[in-house]
Parts: C-alpha cells; sequence; structure tokens
C-alpha cells in the first residue's frame, strides 16, 4: 500500500496542475439556451449557474481573478457575473468542458450539493450569518473534491467506494487511498483558484470545524446543514449513513434541538422543487 | 394539491392557490381551470411553480411513506447518541405531516 | 523572487508544420511558448491567464478568432498584443477595419524567423509605450475623449453624454487604503463597460482618471444604462466595504476641520447632457453645461443620475 503522505504529494501536485473540471452536460445545454434567449435576465442566469457546483466555480475563480482585485473578492455568482457581463460569461461557458460518461448515482453528489446549498442559506438566515448567498455558495461547494476525485483519480475515486462498501467510515477511506480528505482538497483547489477566504475555510472545515480560526460559526453551520440533509436523505449516495456529526456544531450556531423540526419544514418545499431540476437532470444522462 | 413547475402543468388543471408571477402579483385566483392561452402567458410572465387541486402527474420518484420511513430507519441504523436520534423522530414526524394531510409540497 | 529577465509569453494558435515549427524553435529562446491546437483551451487559458502576445493563424477557426478580438475589446486588454499570421492571398480579406482595430500587426507566412522576432519585439515594446489608455483600467484617456466628444458634436443622431464619478471617493480612498480604491474604480470601470456595450456597440466609454469617466450613447438609452449602473454599483458595494460601515450605513472619518464627522457611503453620482447637432458650438460650452449638471446631481444623497433637460 502506498505511503499515505507520498500520495498526499503526489494528489496536491496533481490538484495545482488542474486545469477545470468537467460538468454535467445537460447543465452546459440549459445555460447555453438560457444566454441565448433575449429575455432572460442576470438573475435567471444567475439562479441556474448556482445549480452547479462547477460553473459557480469558473465563474468565481474569473471573477476573483487578476484582473479585478477586489478587496474582499467576489464570493456570490450574482456579484460574479455583473462584473464579468454576459459575453465573458459566454465565453466562459463555452470554454467548459462535460464529464464523457457519468453515472445517475454520481449526480447523486450534484443532488447533495444543492441540499446543502438550500439547507445553508435557510440555516443562515435563521441565525443571522451575515450574507447568506455567500453561505449558500460554500453550501454548494462543500464537496468540490469529490468532482475533482471522480475525473482526475477515477481508480482511487473506485478504490475509496470499494472500501466504503467493505465497511470502512468514507472519511477514513479517503485518507488511507489520498492521504488527504475532500474536505482539504477542496480547499486547496479553492485556494488556488483564489476563491474567497470565507468560502474556502468553510469548505476546509466542514467536517472537523477545529480547523477553523476566523469562521467558526461558519463552519459549524455547514457541518449541521450536511448532517440535516444526509439524514433526510436527499442526493443518493453509496454511502448509506450519516456523516461523523460533532454537537459542539449547535453550541456554537446556538441551535436548540427543537428548532430542528422548523428548519426541516423551511427546507422540505425547497428539496420538492429541486427535486424537479435534479430529476430532469439524470433522465438527460444515458 | 400539488405543487408544480410551468412545464408540467397541463391544459384542465386547476388552480389550488392563486398563481402569482415573479414580483409577486396575482395573476389569476384559485379554482380556476387552466387553458393553454393562459399558460403561455404565464411563461411570458416569469411564473416557476404552481399548486393545482388534485395529483394529476405521477411524479416518479416520489416515495410513499413506508418507502421514506424504511430508508429513513436503515441512514439511521447503529445511531446511539441523543441529538441525531431527535433528528430522526423530527424526521418522521415531518414525513409524515407531509404524507397525510394529502400535502404534496412539504 | 523574480528571475533576472522575466521571458514574455507568447500563445500560438499555429498549425503543426513549416514554417512555424522553424518559428517556434527560434522564439523559444527569448520567449515563454505555450502552443494551443484545441480552440476550449486557448480561449481558456486566455480567460485565466492571459500572456503578452499571441500568435493566431488567420485561417484557423474564425469564431474562435472573434472570440478572442472580443475578449480583448471586453476586458480592454491593450497590452495583449494580437498578431495576425496570413498568407499572402488573405491580405485582401483583411480589409474589415474593426479587426484592424483591435490586432496590434500582421506577418506572412512568408517572413524568416529572425524578421518575426524582431516583429513580435517591436509590438512587445511599442505596446509598453501607449500613453492615451488609462493603466488602471486600460480605458481610453484624455486625447481619444476629446476626440470622441468632438465627433459627437456633429453627430446626426441624438446622443447623451454620461459623466460619472463617485461620492465619497477621498474619504474612501484615506479610510480603506489606494489599492481598495483602485479597485473600486477597476470594477465601477468594468461596470460601465458590460452594462453599456451589452445594450449598442454605438457607444464610448472613457476614464479620464481617477474616479472620472464619460461615457457617450444613444440618448434613448442613456436613463436606462444610468439606471443599471447604479443597480449593479449597489449591489456590488458591500464587497468593497467593512461589516460595521455597512451596518452603520456610514463612513465616521474626519473633515477639513478636523472633526470626526459621519460620512456617506461611497455613491456614484451620473450627470446626463443630451447632445443634438449644432447644440453645443464647441466643447467648452458643453464643458459647463456639464458641470453645472454634475453639482445639482451630486448634491443628491446616494446614487443617481440625473438628465439635463435645458435646450
Amino acid at each position: 500500500m502506498a505511503d499515505p503522505s507520498e500520495k498526499r504529494k503526489e494528489v496536491k501536485k496533481k490538484i495545482r496542475k488542474l486545469e477545470g473540471l468537467p460538468t454535467l452536460p445537460p447543465i452546459i445545454q440549459k445555460l447555453n439556451a438560457l444566454i441565448e434567449d433575449e429575455r432572460s435576465s442576470l438573475t435567471q442566469i444567475a439562479d441556474l449557474i448556482e445549480k452547479d457546483q462547477v460553473i459557480t466555480t469558473k465563474v468565481l475563480r474569473l471573477a476573483n481573478s487578476a484582473f479585478y482585485g477586489f478587496p474582499r473578492k467576489v464570493s456570490t455568482v450574482q456579484q460574479a457575473i455583473m462584473l464579468l457581463g454576459i459575453n465573458v460569461l459566454k465565453i466562459l461557458i463555452m470554454t467548459s468542458s462535460i464529464f464523457e460518461i457519468i453515472s445517475k448515482e454520481d449526480v447523486g453528489l450534484w443532488e447533495h450539493s444543492l441540499g446543502v446549498a438550500a439547507c445553508s442559506k435557510i440555516l443562515a438566515e435563521m441565525k443571522e450569518v451575515s450574507d447568506p448567498q455567500e453561505i449558500a455558495t460554500a453550501g454548494l461547494l462543500h464537496d468540490l473534491a469529490k468532482v475533482v476525485q471522480m475525473m482526475a483519480f477515477k481508480e482511487d475515486y473506485e478504490e475509496v467506494k470499494r472500501k466504503v462498501e467493505a465497511g470502512v467510515a468514507p472519511l477514513q477511506a479517503e485518507l488511507e487511498v489520498f492521504g488527504i480528505d475532500h474536505a482539504e482538497m477542496g480547499a486547496f483547489l479553492m485556494q488556488q483558484w483564489n476563491l474567497p477566504e470565507r468560502l474556502i475555510e468553510m469548505v476546509y472545515s466542514h467536517h472537523d470545524f477545529s480547523r477553523s480560526k476566523k469562521f467558526r460559526k461558519e463552519s459549524a453551520l455547514l457541518h449541521l446543514a450536511d448532517l440535516l440533509v444526509q439524514a433526510r436523505g436527499y442526493g443518493e449516495r453509496t454511502y448509506v449513513g450519516l456523516p461523523p456529526f460533532d454537537p459542539k456544531a449547535l453550541t456554537i450556531l446556538k441551535v436548540d434541538p427543537l428548532e430542528i423540526k422548523e428548519i426541516y419544514l423551511k427546507l422540505e418545499p425547497k428539496l420538492y422543487e429541486l427535486k424537479f431540476f435534479t430529476e430532469e437532470l439524470k433522465r438527460e444522462i444515458t | 394539491m400539488q405543487r408544480l413547475p410551468l412545464s408540467y402543468i397541463r391544459p384542465g388543471m386547476k388552480t389550488f392557490e392563486e398563481v402569482v408571477d415573479a414580483q409577486g402579483r396575482v395573476l389569476c385566483g384559485k379554482g380556476i381551470e387552466l387553458t393553454e392561452p393562459m399558460i403561455q402567458k404565464f411563461q411570458e410572465l416569469g411564473v416557476s411553480y404552481i399548486t393545482v387541486e388534485g395529483t394529476p402527474v405521477k411524479l416518479p420518484w416520489e416515495k410513499t411513506l413506508e418507502e421514506e420511513l424504511e430508508l429513513l430507519e436503515k441512514r439511521f441504523s447503529g445511531v446511539k447518541d441523543e441529538f441525531l436520534l431527535h433528528v430522526k423522530e423530527v424526521l418522521k414526524e415531518v414525513l409524515m405531516m407531509k404524507h397525510t394531510s394529502g400535502a404534496k409540497n412539504g | 523572487m523574480r528571475s533576472k529577465k522575466e521571458k514574455k509569453e507568447i500563445f500560438l494558435f499555429l498549425p503543426r508544420k513549416k514554417p512555424f515549427t522553424d518559428w517556434s524553435k527560434l522564439l523559444k529562446r527569448d520567449f515563454k511558448l505555450k502552443p494551443f491546437y484545441k480552440s476550449k483551451d486557448l480561449l481558456s487559458s486566455l480567460l485565466f491567464s492571459p500572456p503578452q502576445a499571441i500568435l493566431y493563424y488567420f485561417n484557423r477557426e474564425r469564431t474562435v478568432f472573434e472570440n478572442l478580438l472580443q475578449l480583448k475589446h471586453n476586458f480592454n486588454l491593450v497590452s495583449l498584443a494580437i498578431i495576425l499570421v496570413l498568407e499572402e492571398e488573405d491580405l485582401e480579406r483583411l480589409s474589415d477595419d474593426r479587426i484592424l482595430s483591435l490586432i496590434d500587426d500582421i506577418i506572412l507566412t512568408s517572413s524568416t524567423p529572425l524578421e518575426l522576432k524582431i516583429r513580435l519585439s517591436l509590438c512587445l515594446h511599442r505596446l509598453t509605450r501607449i500613453s492615451d489608455n488609462n493603466p488602471l483600467t486600460g480605458l481610453p484617456g484624455n486625447v481619444s475623449i476629446e476626440l470622441a466628444i468632438k465627433k459627437a458634436l456633429e453627430s446626426e443622431v441624438p446622443l447623451a453624454i454620461g459623466y460619472v464619478d463617485l461620492d465619497n471617493f477621498k474619504t474612501y480612498n484615506d479610510i480603506y487604503g489606494f489599492s481598495a480604491g483602485d479597485a473600486v474604480i477597476k470594477n465601477l470601470a468594468r461596470i460601465l463597460q458590460t452594462t453599456i456595450f451589452e445594450k449598442t456597440a454605438n457607444a464610448f466609454l472613457g476614464h479620464i482618471g481617477g474616479d472620472d469617466f464619460v461615457f457617450i450613447v444613444p440618448l434613448s438609452m442613456a436613463e436606462e444604462i444610468s439606471k443599471e449602473v447604479i443597480q449593479k454599483f449597489n449591489a456590488l458595494l458591500p464587497a468593497f466595504l467593512i461589516e460595521e460601515d455597512l451596518k452603520r450605513g456610514c463612513f465616521i472619518a474626519k473633515d477639513r476641520q478636523g472633526v470626526l464627522r459621519e460620512i456617506p457611503l461611497l455613491s456614484v453620482s451620473i450627470a446626463l447632457v443630451p447632445i443634438t447637432k449644432g447644440k453645443f458650438r464647441h466643447p467648452g460650452e458643453l464643458a459647463t453645461r456639464a458641470a453645472q449638471v454634475k453639482s445639482v446631481v451630486k448634491k443628491i444623497p446616494g446614487s443617481n443620475y440625473f438628465m439635463d433637460r435645458r435646450a
């Protein structure tokens, strides 16, 4: 078995060279159609982009590149496309690559991320955390590294799946195979691409918020959102079960267990609506 | 009642709630039978969802209460933590609310 | 830590054959070459890390070439040298003024590698000499602005000239520092650019300096454009401010007398002056009118535009 620390270095090296991530073909199609339609507004376009973690990352990456030097950095899709404009967006979409073959099960990852984005926003609004839209973006991107694994480390990704099926805990399996977990991988990539600090730290700490320095509350929020969405069973995954949960999240966020019902009641309608989108995606993927 | 995106709406369906556009303006009352021209108009005005009477569309991904509860048990199998068990109970409650009231929109 | 002489980066979008292969061999010594064969890769790299120059073979993928020109125009990449590589027989097809206004030089496939190297170096030197464009935003500067205004005063079509500046910008700079102030300017430029040119190609946008911009657009679109610029600026403003200032709704800073006061947050003011042929005989008259309108709009708190209605 390969030495994990060696593997870790190798993984980071490969990530550093990564140019872009592929997304689901139906998303590119829909986006192109929407942009070509003269009647569509920037808001509608932003709404659609916000349903895809890969294009969101791409758009944020460009809006945060050396051209712009925003002091606090662009952290939502709406802001990003206001800056970039439609013409640049068109070209950006054009340069996007797509997954040649992706399984319906892997689409579950997209679904899960959408669920966590929705739940994160609800929690942020309930707990009056600043900039709920930015928090939603973090929710969307929290498992971005899994897309990296699917695309750039196919064999290793399959090995992790095998281990999980054999009963190893998912995070443990990742560490054994990659030497680095998906939270750190995702944060590393986002750092590369100059995404805002708050987003990066939230992703980095979403399973272990002792990792967070400045954004503890936000990291705890994401941690809870991830649990709640997995508990609800939204977004089919290989692993049927719950992620490890640190109850400190409840204290940091000041969430009373009695509030959980309210959260779910707010979340259900959103998940219901999102389902139409993701089911359509699954149908269009052969 | 069933809440559906505009693309699923067909003429003949009856509104269960008022239809509102993206700005929140009421375009149509409840209990109204929808026609093709009305649906077209809604599309132009940026309407996203309409709640209709009954459950005219069989959504292939919707599960029965039994199925949902079974999957819930599976997800929580082996869980002993107090808070997590509380979450499970809340979910049971929410799922039952969703299915028994005939409400198909959570 | 920089290496003693950083080589300029050149993208190549050329066919994989002679004479281009010979060119690469020579250029490799003095430049950092990056060859591209797939248009997606080229555009992607261009978006995220543009080079100093690009050698583009004219007969390859015209739509991609269009996108390239569009990006140069859109981002005001004045310092990106686009050099078109042509066969002699293609010269006739190069009468399009628009292409000529966006590329920097042409080179025939019959040129020798040495000729190419010299032309490339000349191009790069020339670009660093361009002084009229504002170094921060890349937008046309005062010389071009004067010319554009003179032309507008003679226009048969009714136009409007918009004067844009920021309120309380000095305070912002004092509190947040010049880098932050620069970022605000760059982003205001970006907002103006996208809003104006997404609505019409018949427009001009210039950067006088500091936080002062000028635009010229068809009169019928002036208000719509101003509204949208203001809306976008206000939507993006929170990203430029720290939370305390946002919550408070104002800056706390010393005024000229050294007294701590509440100063309103950054906002954008747009003064619009309609132009019809013969209305102003001299740019000076326009300048006077513009100054009057500006003082009116700057008095209105928050971000606003104001259109001069006088004859």
